[in-house]
């Protein structure tokens, strides 16, 4: 909201010779008629299209009737007026009206009020400064009590701001005066008996702290170093804060140094905890061994002593042997357990894919004398294998070995069909199962170039006859045959 | 309420401020535009020592047309009828932009004190004041005693 044109006025008694005399507003474009009425030239328009009278004076007038006054318009031209910074809004006032006392006595209370919202009183730190009506525009736009948003408030200012600066302003003693001081300085009651009641809305203070809304151009300069929201550099992290935070920013600021509560030594804040767990001389720790067993407790920079104590250390020795002495124990049975869920798995899958075979040869002694033994031959997967046993070894660089094989009746072989078997054959020790001799083969059948396949040196023959594998006359030979894979080679089917 | 003309902001400003003697008006507060009047009888008259309240309305077209002005309080004159409607030539044909709130007030407080029956709005008491001035001066007298006796 603007300050009317007519407050300004310095004389308000001449306002009354240079108003229109229909909106009752200073003359904007001034016409008079023949008797020299005064109007404003869009009202008078107006009232000449319903009647062509001078509303005043009621001689006959039209348009082309109306004239300039020169004298008027160079009288407002020069008319002495205050800038819009000599006031400011005032409360809001409520008139109520007063007559001669029988009336407002007996009646006041079924008198009505108004509530007059455009109250502009004189702003006591404002500009006091006088110009021409002609050189208001001018002299407002370069008045150094103008206003101007602080550039370190935040610029989202509500709207009501704007008409609330006084009261931010160091100035604002006036809104509490009392309602006739503020008429006064008005100038609207002067010798009147209006009763002007100061409307008491106490809604300042209440958006206090959230900005410092508009300060007069000239105070700028002077605020901007005391301004609440000046940008100012925290001493110890250096990041920059407005004003009014900075204590709070101070106050938890990372960077600022403490005292430890241990060592007394000043630490930054944020390292204060680094410093506790990992350097402070002064705080009590456990002893790196506590995890063996050693349960001593001391300040940190007893550390060293306490590690280079001739006690201390046996008995932290005793400590890590103990405790490696019991990790080998678990280590061991660990193992123990491992190697035992192996042997069950491999039988458990050697009871599904596998084929347990177990020849005993009787009458070891007549049979060696043949040099040469086969077994009956069984079916694997469609494949016919058997066993053999060459008692002297099958070649001169074996003799005084037995040697083993698994032989594939190849005439008997599926065409396109291979396996790939994993076995192991086991001489059986029959005095200790415990010393039976196991071979270990992985081999794909039909093997190229040859039949079967085997360890040519299993075994020597006096070990044989010696050590136990040999009872009652009998050799038992176990064979666990495992099929590891099925593999087809096919065709294109024939045709019909 | 904002569009309120700055006239008539300035008419009832001035309306409470400085009160022309034996008038008070006082615009509604929920329509500024709605005034409630008191105007005291004035000295001299059959009126005398009464508080005659009258209703003024401000239409869109004021101030080209004249506001609608109503007594309603009983009053008996020549130039106002038993609705409170007042023959008064300002506030029809020879109504003018430069008048104002303050100048109607006047001009009917004046036609109290000089009553005109030969431009009458209610006929029987216009001819009661043309045939006995005297008794229809009595009779205004005992309904201002009677109708206007109290402000409220």
């Amino acid at each position: 909201m603007e300050v009317p044109i007519e407050t300004l006025i310095i004389d308000q008694e001449l306002i009354k010779e240079l108003q229109c005399g229909i909106c009752l507003q200073l003359l904007n474009t001034p016409r008079q008629c023949q008797n020299g009425h005064l109007f404003d030239l869009s009202c008078i328009t107006t009232s000449l299209k319903k009647n062509k009278q001078c509303p005043i004076c009621r001689c006959s007038l039209s348009s082309k009737e109306l004239s300039r006054s020169l004298f008027v318009e160079k009288h407002i031209r020069n008319l002495k007026v205050y800038c819009k910074y000599h006031y400011k809004k005032g409360e809001p006032l409520v008139m109520v009206p007063t007559t001669e006392k029988s009336i407002s006595s007996s009646s006041s209370s079924s008198l009505g009020s108004f509530h007059d919202d455009e109250n502009w009183i004189i702003d006591d730190g404002g500009c006091d400064h006088i110009s021409t009506f002609e050189n208001l525009e001018t002299h407002q736009n370069s008045c150094e009590f103008g206003f101007d948003q602080c550039k370190y408030s935040s610029n989202n200012s509500s709207s009501n701001n704007k008409n609330n600066n006084n009261n931010n302003n160091n100035n604002s003693n006036s809104i509490n005066d009392n309602g006739n001081a503020n008429a006064n300085a008005n100038g609207n009651s002067s010798g009147s008996n209006s009763g002007i009641i100061n409307n008491n809305n106490n809604n300042e203070n209440e958006k206090e702290n959230d900005e410092c809304g508009m300060i007069r151009k000239k105070d700028l300069e002077n605020h901007y170093v005391n301004c609440p929201f000046r940008p100012t550099l925290c001493k110890y992290c250096e990041k920059q804060f407005c004003f009014k935070l900075i204590d709070d920013h101070i106050e938890n600021c990372d960077m600022k140094p403490q005292t430890c509560d241990l060592c007394l030594v000043s630490i930054i804040k944020k390292d204060m905890e680094s410093h506790l767990s990992d350097s402070c001389p002064s705080k009590l720790i456990d002893c790196p061994y506590s995890h063996f067993g050693c349960s001593s407790k001391f300040t940190r920079d007893n550390l060293n002593n306490h590690l280079e104590n001739q006690t201390a250390m046996s008995q932290h020795l005793k400590f890590l042997l103990l405790q490696q002495t019991k990790k080998e124990e678990d280590f061991v049975k660990e193992l123990e357990e491992k190697e035992d869920k192996i042997r069950r798995l491999e039988e458990a899958l050697l009871a599904s894919n596998g084929h347990r075979i177990e020849w005993k040869i009787k009458n070891v002694s007549k049979q060696r004398s043949d040099k040469y033994t086969q077994s009956e031959s069984f079916i694997i997967n469609g494949f016919t294998f058997f066993l053999a046993l060459f008692w002297d070894g099958d070649t001169s660089e074996s003799t005084g070995f037995v040697s083993t094989y698994l032989f594939l009746e190849t005439s008997k072989a599926p065409k396109g069909k291979a396996l790939f078997l994993h076995y192991f054959i086991e001489f059986q020790n029959q005095r200790d199962r415990n010393q039976s001799i196991q071979k270990e083969f992985d081999v794909l059948f039909p093997i190229k170039g040859g039949q079967g396949w085997g360890d040519r040196k299993a075994i020597k023959y006096t070990s044989l006859e010696k050590d136990g594998f040999i009872k009652d006359d009998t050799l038992i030979i176990r064979s666990d045959i495992l099929v590891k894979k099925n593999l087809w080679s096919i065709d294109v089917a024939p045709q019909r | 309420m904002n569009s309120l003309p700055k006239r008539i902001i300035k008419e009832t400003q001035r309306l409470m401020s400085e009160p022309a003697p034996g008038i008070v008006a006082t615009p509604a507060t929920d329509n500024l535009r709605y005034f409630k009047v008191t105007i005291t009888g004035p000295a001299e008259s059959p009126f005398e020592k009464g508080f005659f309240h009258l209703e003024l309305f401000l239409t869109d077209e004021y101030p080209m047309s004249p506001p609608k002005v109503r007594f309603l309080t009983k009053i008996y004159h020549p130039n106002i009828d038993k609705l409170g409607r007042i023959c008064l030539d300002i506030l029809k044909d020879k109504w003018s932009p430069a008048l104002q709130i303050r100048t109607v007030l006047l001009s009917i407080q004046a036609l109290l004190s000089a009553p005109n029956p030969d431009d009458p709005l209610a006929n029987d008491v216009a001819e009661h004041w043309k045939s006995n001035e005297k008794d229809a001066i009595k009779k205004a007298r005992e309904w201002t005693e009677l109708y206007a006796a109290s402000s409220e």
